[in-house]
């Protein structure tokens, strides 16, 4: 394999140590508790730190650092640039642009989420605990960076061989969300994302016990989002259970139910499940 | 390369299959009939040393064998390709991903935050791994195995038309089901590279038979020409 033509082959050494030196101590920050309401700001100071590198057409942001090509890659080249990559979970990884232009619609969003979710809580005056697990949804709404998510499968070894996995990807400031293969799933719902552990093969109303200290009322079925972008309905009501188990590389959605819902926020749930697919993970 | 009647008349069958279906399933058509093909397609030492990248023979179950051809070393991993895009990839000695299966095998990684466990010509007797294996269907996600090597010793193999002293290991596998298998592994005595392995990743899935064809020391003729094909599996 001619090692040459990947990742940071037209790239000068003397800029890319100037990159990296200059970025990777501010990028330690990124992970970091963001306070309410700091999302789409912790994105803008994200992109500014590579703003001045004008001459550099592709930055990722990977295990808290930045890092640059000249020209945009293939995603093929791209893959192969991870460092460690070996220690990746590659059906649970995930690359997201900061700088697409359609996020500022998702922005758009993010705030009409949150403001059903202040309605919804003014509507429940006499019940504290929903009241405080809306705001708290609302907090975590507001706080997530997100970007656009590049639904292709990023399989290093399918990117490489197969060309319709093999996109060119397009100029821009992405971050790369890619770890071992984890041991918990992610779940939305009342609250917020939390972790719930993970049993393999377990069909999914087995975990409504777990659900409920979160949730205190589930609803009839969850939603799997999965990294591709497919959204998949898993029954767990006792009247309609089906035996699919749960997907280590999905979120778990537990919709808000209907019955806290009010007239002027039903198109919440729609809307939350179509903002979380650009939540990058901290 | 011997392509017979019948094989020849699979491949048109499938390559016509290309247009009138989807994509993915279309594209790996060929593979399947590939996998289930009762023929073995064998290559001469001449066109062995002939092939621009490195091959490997692998059969499926007691099906005929075929060939992969290298692709490169992503992530860590060595991908074979087949005709039809069907792939299998190899982390050293272990079988890592087999894609365009009617059940892939996405997936295998150490438990926690250990790295996945490999068998190398050094691996002693008695030695114990456990890994997990995620699969294309959530229902076979986190697939918990575990394995002790249970047997070491020297063993000739006659591989295209040379015969190898190689170290024979044997590791036996208890699967999430219960089921056992004994995945085994004969590595060139002289240079510790893995030249034969039969694996079966699941209790629910195949043994996959593979031989590293390139990496047998050749009569002066082809080793000359793989020395220059300059691609190392």
């Amino acid at each position: 394999m001619n090692s040459s033509r990947f990742a940071f082959g037209r790239l000068s050494l003397l800029t890319w140590v100037f990159a990296t030196c200059l970025l990777s101590v501010s990028a330690a920050a990124v992970a970091t508790d963001v306070p309410p309401a700091q999302g789409l700001q912790q994105r803008n100071q994200l992109l500014s730190q590579v703003a001045s590198l004008s001459q550099l057409q592709f930055f990722w942001h990977y295990q808290g650092k930045w890092r640059g090509n000249a020209d945009a890659p293939r995603l093929s080249e791209f893959l192969q640039s991870i460092p460690n990559a070996e220690q990746v979970y590659w059906p649970s990884a995930q690359l997201f642009q900061l700088d697409a232009p359609e996020l500022a619609s998702v922005e758009t969003l993010r705030s009409e989420v949150a403001e059903q979710l202040r309605l919804l809580t003014l509507a429940h005056p006499d019940d504290p605990l929903l009241a405080a697990k809306l705001m708290q949804l609302r907090t975590q709404v507001q706080s997530w960076l997100l970007g656009k998510p590049l639904h292709e499968a990023l399989e290093p070894g399918l990117a490489y061989n197969q060309a319709k996995y093999n996109p060119q990807l397009s100029a821009g400031r992405y971050v790369l969300q890619a770890s071992a293969r984890p041991k918990t799933l992610q779940v939305l719902g009342l609250g917020g994302v939390f972790e719930l552990q993970f049993e393999p093969q377990q069909p999914a109303y087995e975990y409504q016990s777990s659900l409920l200290r979160q949730q205190a009322l589930l609803p009839e079925q969850l939603q799997l989002l999965l990294p591709s972008g497919v959204v998949k309905t898993i029954p767990i009501a006792d009247w309609n259970r089906s035996e699919q188990p749960l997907d280590i590389t999905a979120l778990v959605f537990v919709p808000i139910p209907d019955v806290y819902l009010t007239a002027e926020t039903a198109q919440l749930n729609q809307q939350l499940l179509q903002l979380v697919a650009y939540r990058v993970k901290p | 390369m011997n392509l017979t009647f019948p094989r020849i008349v699979g491949i048109v069958l499938s390559l016509s299959l290309f247009g009138c279906s989807g994509v993915w399933e279309s594209n790996y058509a060929m593979f399947e009939y590939l996998l289930a093909t009762p023929d073995d397609e064998t290559l001469t030492n001449e066109e062995l040393a002939q092939r621009p990248v490195p091959a490997m023979y692998i059969r499926r179950d007691d099906r005929g064998q075929f060939v992969l051809d290298f692709s490169g070393t992503i992530a860590g991993v060595d991908y074979w390709r087949a005709k039809g895009n069907g792939m299998v990839a190899l982390h050293e000695s272990r079988l890592v991903r087999a894609l365009g299966f009617e059940l892939s095998l996405q997936s295998v990684q150490g438990v926690g935050y250990r790295p996945l466990p490999v068998v190398t010509i050094a691996t002693p007797v008695g030695s114990a791994f456990s890994w997990l294996s995620d699969w294309a269907v959530p229902e076979y996600q986190g697939q918990l195995s575990h394995s002790e090597i249970t047997a070491k010793n020297p063993a000739e193999l006659t591989l295209q038309g040379q015969v190898v002293r190689t170290m024979q290991l044997q590791e036996t596998v208890t699967f999430a089901d219960g089921s056992q298998f004994i995945n085994q592994y004969w590595f060139d005595a002289q240079s510790g590279k893995l030249l034969r392995t039969i694996q079966k990743p699941a209790g629910f899935w195949h043994q996959l038979d593979m031989i590293f064809i390139s990496r047998i020391e050749l009569p002066s003729l082809a080793a000359d020409a793989l020395s220059t094909s300059g691609v190392t599996p």
